[in-house]
């Protein structure tokens, strides 16, 4: 797992979900966050993208339902790119 | 303090905000203002205009809503927005369920896909009389919930019109015309909704969708998933055309464009190259130039007050003015002209009481990156636009601002310039409020003072040569001449060499002294026309009443030669503390004294240069 990746992401969901590096674990869904509504979803998206410089296509955006589906669609993305 | 949070985000990202900012943005507003509620500061309450806005779409746009809100927060608004689905808003404003909600504005954004299937969709083709029945009934419905707004909340109306169908099939034979159907939606909606309707005005979302380009603005994702049309990265885009009616609705606008003159209404330096060395003609690179002044006279017309602020000198200006060939703007085209050696915002702050307007309502173009920061520092208020260092670029980055309409053009607009030519004073000012001191430190000047070298003589012969305004005698030596003075023990030449934080300026002023009787005369004294205005002279001739000390001369002698073009520096000696002595009539010459010893340091903001 490439860790720079994994602060990176993490930073943005902090940031959008107002959570602390603590709070996270990669099991979190949008159950238990209350701002990772369909709006916070989009949000989350548009900042991995430009974070990231991948744009994720239909299918991988609705493949994100754990904080853990964040780690996997980026490391496969960032992999297939190199 | 949002303002704040806002503007210093901006200046960290050095200019445009991607959506993603927004984003970030407005979660540290909503974190401001959380706390703000919870503990008000005592005696200060918070004052930012309360800013109502409706949004009517048939599209999502919550997304939207994010980057408006920062945009608004950031003119110092309070905006609180609510939205509304297009289908079935009517019978939801009926029920009165939106709660007492008064609007300040109301946007109502469609999308044409969704209500001329007969023009966006291969399936819906229908032609001739037929489309156009369609297209009148179904843009009836959106005249009738225009109508009911406007009644309802008399509140201005901001339509969008309709892009072109890029995504229906076109028959490259032209049997069903796209283009046709479209241009008929469009002529048909401006006629009957928006024509002639006080309050109602039109945002142009075909245009802005043509600029960027379908293929940018479109986004097949968001669209499935989210039902909103475009990529979020065209959102400020959106968001620019919005406030481009929320600015004037607010107060907002600005109504005056100052400008500068050399290599921004003309190419080239007007004091060095002379009024036929100047790049204006209708061929290139001059007609960069022709061009944007026919720019700024479309501006005059819509009613935006021209200024002039320019180090010159005025009688060459006036006669460019009068004799250039191809100078099309006039000065009667300027309210007001600051054309003088004073420094840039104390002018502004000048035209802004001729004017009759605050330095909030000003912008400001400059192609000197330093009169800029200046005008930044000095005068935060007045809009001081980054130009580009192209100037084919000047004209974008002026229609790049969404701070000059006016929501309604009067014919008034037209003769403002006429009106405020009338009003014209020229009470005395008071001092500016700014600090000169903590422009000059903030540039962080570094000279290095030297006697010629091998490596130095070219710069300083061609400087001697050239040099027409910061020219104290004016004196033309040739270069034989001057490799003369070199080997003779009664000539010194010296020069300046500056570094600021914008970079290396070079070797920016030369000295030439002859050493008559102990005395030093000051025979050549000049800095280039880059730097005139940063108080480098003083800094040049302490180095020199320095060295003249340390060479035990007896006493500096100024000498000061009126020409057509160095107005700027006739003061200098005066300025500097030296002693007037005479003047030769014959040759018009003024000499000036200075006995040595005591000469001032340097200003403290600039540091000597390490080779």
């Amino acid at each position: 797992m490439n860790t720079n990746m994994k602060e990176e992401a993490n930073e943005i969901f902090c940031s959008l979900f107002d959570l602390e590096p603590e709070d996270l674990n990669e099991n979190l869904s949008p159950d238990q966050v209350p701002e990772w509504d369909s709006i916070g979803h989009m949000s989350l998206i548009s900042g991995l993208e430009s974070k990231f410089g991948v744009q994720l296509s239909t299918g991988e955006i609705l493949e994100i339902q754990q904080l853990k589906d964040v780690y996997k669609v980026l490391e496969r993305r960032l992999n297939n790119s190199r | 303090m949002i303002r704040e949070l806002i503007l210093d985000y901006e200046a960290k990202k050095k200019g445009k905000l991607c959506f993603h900012d927004y984003v970030l943005l407005e979660k540290k507003i909503d974190r401001l203002l959380k706390n703000e509620n919870l503990d008000p500061v005592p005696g200060e309450p918070i004052r930012r205009e309360t800013f109502r806005c409706m949004i009517i779409t048939n599209f999502t746009a919550e997304m939207v809503k994010k980057a408006l809100r920062v945009e608004c927060f950031k003119l110092g608004l309070a905006p609180e927005m609510v939205s509304h689905e297009y289908f079935g808003v009517v019978s939801k404003l009926g029920e009165g369920s939106e709660g007492g909600f008064q609007p300040d504005l109301i946007i109502l954004g469609l999308l044409g896909e969704e209500i001329f299937p007969h023009i966006y969709q291969n399936t819906g083709n229908a032609n001739g009389a037929d489309l156009e029945e369609k297209t009148r009934e179904e843009l009836e419905q959106v005249a009738a919930l225009a109508g009911m707004l406007k009644d309802r909340f008399k509140c201005p109306l901001l339509i969008h019109n309709f892009h072109y169908p890029f995504d229906r099939l076109s028959d490259p034979f032209g049997a069903n015309s796209v283009f046709e159907s479209h241009a008929y939606l469009n002529a048909c909606f401006h006629s009957n909704i928006i024509s002639g309707k006080k309050g109602i005005y039109c945002l142009d979302y075909n245009k802005l969708v043509n600029k960027a380009g379908w293929d940018r603005w479109k986004d097949e994702r968001q669209w499935y998933l989210f039902k909103q049309p475009f990529h979020n990265d065209r959102i400020p885009s959106l968001v620019h055309e919005y406030m481009r009616f929320i600015k004037p609705l607010k107060g907002k606008n600005k109504k005056c464009l100052v400008v500068d003159l050399d290599n921004t209404l003309w190419g080239g330096i007007l004091g060095e190259a002379g009024i036929d060395g100047i790049q204006l003609e209708p061929q290139s690179p001059g007609n960069i130039f022709l061009d944007f002044q026919k720019y700024l006279k479309e501006l005059a017309n819509k009613g935006i007050i021209l200024a002039i602020c320019s180090k010159n000198n005025e009688s060459d200006v006036d006669r460019v003015f009068q004799n250039h060939p191809f100078m099309f703007l006039k000065k009667e085209d300027f309210a007001a002209t600051k054309i003088n050696w004073q420094d840039k915002p104390q002018n502004v702050r000048e035209i802004s009481k001729e004017i009759g307007i605050g330095l909030d309502s000003i912008v400001f173009i400059d192609d000197n990156p330093r009169e800029r920061e200046m005008m930044r520092e000095m005068a935060p208020e007045v809009l001081t636009v980054e130009l580009p260092e192209d100037p084919a670029l000047y004209r974008a980055a002026l229609e790049g601002l969404n701070d000059f309409d006016a929501l309604t053009q009067t014919e008034e607009d037209a003769q403002r310039q006429l009106h405020y030519q009338a009003k014209k004073s020229r009470d005395s000012l008071k001092e500016s409020a700014g600090s000169l001191e903590g422009f000059y430190k903030n540039l962080k000047m570094k000279v290095a003072f030297k006697e010629i070298q091998p490596a130095s003589f070219d710069r300083i012969c061609q400087l001697v040569k050239k040099t027409n305004q910061y020219n104290l005698t004016t004196r033309r030596y040739s270069e034989d001449e001057i490799a003369g003075f070199v080997d003779r023990p009664d000539y010194k030449i010296y020069s300046l060499k500056m570094v600021d934080k914008y970079g290396d300026n070079g070797l920016i002023g030369a000295a030439i002294v002859h050493i008559q009787n102990g005395a030093w005369w000051i025979d050549v004294f000049l800095l280039s026309c880059r730097v005139i205005g940063l108080t480098l002279e003083t800094v040049f001739i302490s180095k020199l009443a320095a060295e003249a000390n340390r060479c035990q001369a007896r006493k500096l002698v100024g000498v000061y030669i009126p020409s057509p073009k160095n107005g700027v520096c006739q003061n200098m000696y005066r300025e500097l503390g030296f002693k007037h002595i005479e003047n030769r009539e014959d040759i018009q010459e003024e000499i000036w004294e200075y006995a040595l010893g005591k000469f001032p340091d340097p200003p403290d903001y600039v540091q000597p240069l390490q080779d």
